[in-house]
């Protein structure tokens, strides 16, 4: 039996099929859907000039490229010659009578065919899936907005937080556990043979007659004290070093490749006299001044942070027995 | 995606009760046991519970007010106005509403919806029901309706919200164009 086929007027195919070129045997265009000509209002006129056969290695003749489409049954590629980055593309058939029916499209060229051509929800087809393109390109766009602006957010917060778990809120400088992560960076930048190890000096450091200050003057003045002496040895050190206050009024320095004991003696020097400085002039008979103990580490044996701790500890408890008020190098 | 939620929750608050009672929402959450810290909102819905208590605001006027201030968000509407050509065509298809949520945010459970219609009178029932959720739907319609320019009646009855349309066209709605602006993407500022 055969079947017979539904004989469209041009007004149900421009319905049906609002992206349609019918053209005949030779070329001349005898219809152009409704969204197809608000793109290309004179296309009626003819093929030439207004459309590129765009398939690579092909000819640009757009009857050639769309007739070897319909013959070799493959996709059709046209380029409008007005907005050389606005490809059609679709299928095309022959009819009984030898013309050709294209129905094209704009793939990913969407949004530009919008732009050009100001075009709205009712000029493609409901079958046309350009309104759900449209929806999700903008939802992603909304989307992806508001999620790297939360990530931006949570990096920053985690930076916050990171520098606050490693930070003395009352001078600054840093706490007994941002002193442990450099003095862990500082020893295994050593655990690469292939780098030569950055020798460095460990310095523990402790007030003198500090809990005479508390007591007699009060925590208030105990505080500021400890927040002066947080600046002086954050004056005495480089950006390199480290700076910590790891409890009461204990302080530790990690000095980047400082070794020598002249050079050590001056910086410790320098630090009791800016800390004796401080002292509070009521508190004549208890001078407040530092006890150091420095040790100097060459990166020649393998050592735990805690143990270099304890050695720079006892050289800090010799400062005290020979006198306070002075550092002792090992 | 309940940051996002959260997000708009707080700019709701933010945007009609000023930054005023954002914090003290925030505190309160906060106080009430927020391990979460980051976040300055538990979440969103606990927020707008908070926020109503404050204002002495029944809950299903907050929600409300907050699906129609979505619909004045630019980004937003603009994603609603895509659903519809009109007025009408908008509540037919909101059927789609969850399948387009989930489409972008599959994560976002929004609950399954139903449409009928008879004449001038169009149902959106909640096949899960949620009174949040259709204090916001409910909110949302009005905003719509202003933006197509549509006047209508909403009413709620058990998790069915009701429209009965008087006239789609009657005041000018607001402009639609295929084409965004640029900085279309940006949800808040």
């Amino acid at each position: 039996m055969m079947l017979s086929v539904p004989v469209l007027s041009l007004a149900a195919l421009a319905q049906l099929m609002p992206m349609h070129l019918w053209l005949a045997e030779h070329g001349e265009v005898l219809s152009v859907g409704p969204t197809l000509a608000k793109l290309l209002p004179d296309l009626e006129a003819g093929l030439e000039g207004r459309l590129i056969g765009a398939r690579a290695g092909q000819s640009q003749d757009p009857l050639t490229a769309i007739q070897s489409a319909v013959g070799k049954n493959r996709r059709l590629f046209l380029r409008v010659q007005e907005a050389s980055d606005l490809v059609l593309r679709g299928h095309a058939v022959r009819g009984e009578d030898g013309t050709i029916l294209c129905n094209l499209g704009f793939g990913i060229g969407l949004h530009l065919a919008i732009r050009m051509a100001g075009l709205t929800d009712a000029d493609f087809a409901p079958s046309d899936l350009a309104m759900e393109l449209l929806f999700l390109h903008e939802a992603n766009r909304g989307v992806l907005t508001e999620l790297s602006r939360f990530n931006d957010q949570l990096a920053q917060s985690r930076t916050v937080a990171l520098l606050q778990a490693q930070t003395d809120p009352l001078t600054g400088l840093g706490n007994r556990r941002g002193l442990e992560m450099a003095l862990s960076m500082a020893l295994r930048a050593t655990g690469d043979s292939s780098e030569a190890p950055v020798p460095f000096a460990l310095v523990h450091l402790d007030l003198d007659h500090f809990k005479q200050v508390n007591d007699r003057l009060g925590h208030k003045a105990g505080d500021e004290l400890l927040r002066a002496v947080g600046a002086v040895l954050q004056a005495q050190v480089r950006k390199t070093d480290t700076a910590a206050r790891i409890g009461g009024d204990e302080f530790v320095l990690i000095l980047s490749d400082l070794t020598s004991r002249r050079a050590l003696q001056n910086l410790a020097r320098r630090i009791i006299a800016g800390i004796t400085a401080l002292s509070p002039p009521e508190l004549a008979e208890f001078q407040v001044s530092a006890s150091l103990g420095i040790i100097v580490w060459k990166g020649e044996r393998e050592v735990q942070p805690e143990d270099l701790l304890a050695m720079a500890d006892e050289a800090l408890y010799e400062s005290k027995r020979k006198g306070r008020c002075r550092a002792t190098i090992r | 995606m309940n940051s996002l939620i959260n997000r708009a929750v707080e700019e709701f608050l933010r945007a009609i009760y000023g930054e005023g009672l954002v914090q003290a929402v925030a505190d309160e959450a906060a106080v009430a046991g927020g391990v979460d810290a980051l976040p300055a909102m538990d979440t969103g819905a606990a927020a707008m519970g908070r926020a109503a208590f404050r204002l002495s605001k029944p809950r299903s006027e907050m929600f409300e007010d907050l699906g129609a201030w979505l619909t004045q968000i630019e980004p937003i509407r603009r994603l609603l106005r895509f659903s519809g050509r009109d007025f009408r065509d908008f509540l037919l298809r909101l059927e789609e509403l969850p399948g387009r949520a989930h489409l972008v945010l599959p994560s976002l459970q929004i609950p399954r919806l139903q449409v009928d219609a008879a004449g001038q009178s169009i149902w959106v029932v909640l096949l899960d029901p949620n009174d949040s959720w259709q204090f916001v739907l409910a909110g949302l319609i009005r905003g719509m309706a202003d933006d197509y320019g549509a006047l209508c009646l909403i009413s709620a009855e058990s998790s069915t919200i009701r429209v009965d349309i008087w006239d789609e066209q009657f005041a000018k709605g607001r402009n639609f164009c295929l084409q965004g602006s640029p900085g279309a993407g940006r949800a808040f500022a």
